[in-house]
């Protein structure tokens, strides 16, 4: 063997190496991201609209197989994992139509958390989601079972202002709890008023009441409007994210409408507090120490409760211990159990005070349960107004992502549901 | 040391191997394959597949109403799908894909009739030609109140369409009320293979144009389009419109088959595949029919995918003046595949472009609110609101569902567009009176 066929053979043998190190490099990748032989391998006939058959997906392995299929054959190619389970988690949250129950991104669970905790970003006010059937339930058709399931016409949330936090932009423009958004900035958030409206009208058409040009008129305005609509979730972030600038929203109070441009800013919501002997007292982490320390040897108690939204549960459950004595307060309605599990405290305050808890509308969720759970009892008399009618738990979970979800765990009622329902049974007799 | 400069360079390579998908997708090498690849924690302490599971399980067991485990995974799949923020990948549930399916194959077993809700029943909008139910006397404009002697009334569009399919080679009762009769009848119909007519023509005497409406771009239009032009070229022809306003698409290759019919050996697409790849997609040749007469196609919002596909390429051939108002602005190819449940997945595996070469992606803002993109039209047009034809006094059921161009002031314009071209004299069209164009959106074929 000459040098030079030696050399060129070398060379060769180089060059090969080196192909096969780029192969073998891009094939582990393969093994490493799809794990080897894909279990759907689907082969497409056509390729606009197309489809294939039969592929054999077994149930549990639903969603890994999904995500090898969109990491195999999307467009753009996939990196990050993540993004699909995140998107899939809001997919099943969306799904359960709760407006209770949300999905929130990293940012938006970081703003809303802080928020429980009184410090506030956007126009410095809380902003929900308030579904008007959505305390209604339909009972099934099993009859007296309290397995209550939606009715399938359940209304669009409107998104309600909740609570304000005092001299906040929204605080200072003259905003009050159970106002409601209507436009922010050009937008408008869908409300089923505006659709009803359509179908009166349409009826009173019909019946020769209205000339049919009306009802072409407020079609048009609403399907301009329409083209233009932004769900009312993410008219809630508008308003409740950002610490800059300013934002223009129109606000409906009764007939009323307000158009305003708030200023946008951090605020701080006061946390426990005591003055002129009443005691402002939001569901967060130390509030059953500070009050227990507030009520000690008193035989009177004033709570605050209004502005107290979505506080947390189980803050809350200690300050009931600390205020009332052990016993049965009412009823937890969840899927899990067949009845519905007692609100049972013990180590309860065996010397309660007589409390008198200030409320209105703004007093939701813990707190209204705290509210209901107290009077019920006659442990607490309660002065104000209504509450929200959110008698909900509510339970945060965070992901890997650092975006997370909320999800109603629970349903309150001050008796319980097994005897109501069996009461109507017997009456149906 | 030559040596390990070689070995140093086939590491290099290596690497480069290793990292090539990330450089494809244009982006920086991830680094969490080689830490996965050696067995160490990733940044993430959870994998996706864990945390859907565990939302899934949570949501099933915590969530204080009862839950479908079904449908709750239909709803995390659409979710994931939904995820990559393309309006075109999405998931089917069983129900959607079947229809779907009937809607682009254009070939299923049934009766052979296009059902809207109505509340007795359902009621019929179209009868196909030669269909089964035609040779056992359903009319457009009956009631079906009955199905296999059971009443429908109050019951869901779908639901009736399910019991009226069925089998092929079977047979289903119909109870039918005829208008102005008080009693129903009951028809007894064939089930079998049915081919859904998705164009339509019509032949307007007195301006001399002839109109083909294209509905989707199913597997057997094209050779629907044949048949039914050959039925309008009966007459004198001065132009042809062609409507693909609310039409979504459906493949690529008809859409190809179509374009042949007016040029061969065309681009039709300019593909970009997810690999960087690019294929064309050529109309074959020598399948071109002769057109003697001008052609406009009338296009809005609605017309999407394959019918823009259509639409685009007719006008950058120079065959015919687009009329209308934007179309839609779907730029990308999808696959559907099948999962043995019965549900797909509808996934973008291509960008598309015209043969002028331009985008016509539609861009849409943070609220998904039209910015730009979509083919615009030659002569913008837009559609005259109107009086749904429930609202009008006296209204007399149209003849058919075809757009009269008496109430349609966009096929009026074509028309007018038409003629000009054809060096035709303006002929003057009775102003739009209010008149709803059948609106097909809830109706179903069974």
């Amino acid at each position: 063997m000459t040098p030079e066929v030696k050399k060129s053979l070398l060379a060769a043998a180089g060059v090969l190496v080196c192909i096969s190190a780029i192969a073998g490099g891009a094939l582990l990748r393969d093994r490493v991201d799809y794990g080897g032989a894909l279990a759907v391998s689907p082969e497409p006939r056509g390729t606009l609209v197309a489809s294939n058959d039969n592929n054999v997906v077994p149930e549990d392995k639903f969603f890994e197989d999904m995500m090898e299929l969109l990491k195999r054959k999307y467009v753009d190619g996939i990196s990050d994992d993540q993004k699909l389970s995140d998107g899939a988690v809001r997919g099943m949250i969306a799904s359960l139509g709760d407006p209770n129950s949300l999905y929130m991104d990293a940012d938006q669970l970081r703003v809303y958390m802080a928020a429980h905790a009184g410090r506030y970003e956007g126009i410095g006010a809380d902003v929900v989601l308030y579904s008007e059937s959505s305390g209604k339930v339909q009972s099934s058709t099993s009859g007296a079972e309290e397995d209550a399931t939606p009715t399938g016409d359940e209304k669009l949330p409107k998104l309600m202002i909740a609570a304000i936090v005092p001299g906040s932009a929204a605080d200072k423009a003259g905003l009050k709890p159970g106002d409601w958004v209507e436009f922010v900035e050009d937008h408008w958030l869908p409300n089923s008023d505006a659709l009803d409206q359509l179908r009166d009208l349409q009826k009173k058409v019909v019946a020769g009441k209205v000339p049919g040009g009306e009802f072409l008129k407020l079609r048009k305005v609403l399907r301009t409007r329409f083209e233009k609509s932004m769900l009312p979730i993410r008219g809630r972030d508008r308003l409740m994210m950002g610490t800059d600038g300013s934002i223009n929203a129109t606000f409906v109070r009764g007939a009323q409408r307000i158009p305003l441009t708030l200023a946008k800013g951090k605020w701080t919501m006061r946390g426990f507090g005591v003055k002129d002997g009443v005691i402002r007292l939001p569901f967060v982490k130390d509030s059953a120490d500070q009050l227990k320390e507030a009520i000690a040897g008193k035989a009177d108690v004033t709570i605050d409760l209004r502005g107290n939204v979505d506080g947390d549960f189980d803050a809350m459950l200690a300050c009931l211990k600390a205020v009332a004595p052990s016993g049965n307060y009412g009823y937890l309605v969840t899927r899990k159990q067949e009845k519905a599990s007692a609100l049972a405290l013990s180590d309860g305050n065996a010397a309660p005070p007589k409390v008198t808890l200030l409320v209105d509308r703004t007093t939701r969720g813990s707190a209204e349960i705290f509210a209901l759970a107290l009077s019920s009892k006659g442990v607490a008399k309660l002065s104000g107004t209504e509450m929200a009618g959110q008698r909900y738990v509510l339970r945060y979970n965070l992901l890997p992502s650092r975006a997370g979800y909320s999800l109603v765990t629970a349903e309150y009622r001050v008796s319980d549901p097994g005897i109501v329902a069996r009461a109507k049974a017997e009456a149906r007799k | 040391m030559k040596i390990f400069g070689f070995l140093l360079a086939v590491l290099v390579l290596f690497c480069l191997g290793f990292t090539w998908r990330d450089v494809q997708n244009g982006q920086v090498p991830d680094t969490k394959p080689f830490a996965k690849m050696f067995g160490l924690k990733t940044e993430t302490h959870i994998s996706a597949e864990a945390e859907f599971k565990q939302a899934y399980n949570r949501i099933l067991t915590s969530y204080y109403r009862k839950v479908k485990p079904l449908e709750l995974k239909y709803a995390g799949m659409s979710g994931m799908m939904a995820a990559l923020g393309d309006p075109h990948t999405m998931f089917l549930t069983p129900r959607i894909a079947k229809s779907f399916n009937i809607d682009t194959k254009a070939n299923y077993v049934g009766v052979g009739a296009r059902l809207s809700p109505d509340p007795l029943g359902a009621k019929v909008t179209q009868v196909f030609e030669d269909a089964p139910a035609f040779e056992a006397g359903l009319r457009r404009g009956d009631l079906i109140v009955g199905v296999n002697g059971k009443s429908v009334a109050g019951a869901k569009i779908d639901d009736i369409v399910e019991k009226i399919q069925g089998e092929e080679g079977t047979r289903v009762q119909i109870s039918v009320l005829k208008s102005g009769k008080g009693k129903p009848v009951v028809l007894r119909s064939r089930r079998a293979h049915v081919v859904t007519p998705t164009v339509e023509s019509a032949y307007f005497k007195d301006s001399k144009v002839g109109y083909i409406l294209i509905a989707s771009v199913s597997a057997p239009t094209a050779e629907q389009f044949d048949k039914e032009l050959d039925k309008i070229e009966r007459n004198e022809m001065k132009g042809l419109v062609i409507d693909v306003r609310g039409n979504p698409g459906g493949y690529l290759e008809t859409a190809t088959e179509l374009l042949s019919r007016f040029r061969g050996d065309k681009v039709v697409v300019k593909m970009k595949l997810r690999d960087g790849k690019e294929s064309y997609e050529y109309t074959p040749s020598g399948l071109e029919h002769k057109f003697t007469y001008p052609i406009v196609v009338l296009m809005n919002e609605d017309s999407a995918s394959a019918a823009e596909i259509f639409a685009g390429c007719l006008h950058d051939y120079g065959v015919a003046t687009l009329v209308g108002t934007h179309s839609y602005g779907k730029a990308s190819v999808q696959e559907v595949f099948d999962f043995r449940d019965g549900s797909s997945g509808k996934i973008t595996i291509a960008r598309y472009y015209l043969p002028s070469t331009h985008d016509i992606g539609r861009k849409v803002d943070a609220d998904g609110v039209y910015i730009s993109g979509g083919l615009q039209p030659d002569v913008k047009v837009d559609f005259a609101e109107t009086l749904p034809q429930e609202l009008q006094k006296n209204a007399k059921p149209p003849a058919s569902d075809l757009p009269d161009p008496s109430f349609d002031n966009q096929l009026a314009k074509a028309i007018q567009v038409v003629l000009t071209k054809a060096g035709a004299k303006r002929v003057s069209t009775k102003s739009p009176i209010p008149q709803a164009v059948a609106a097909s959106s809830v109706s179903r074929i069974a």
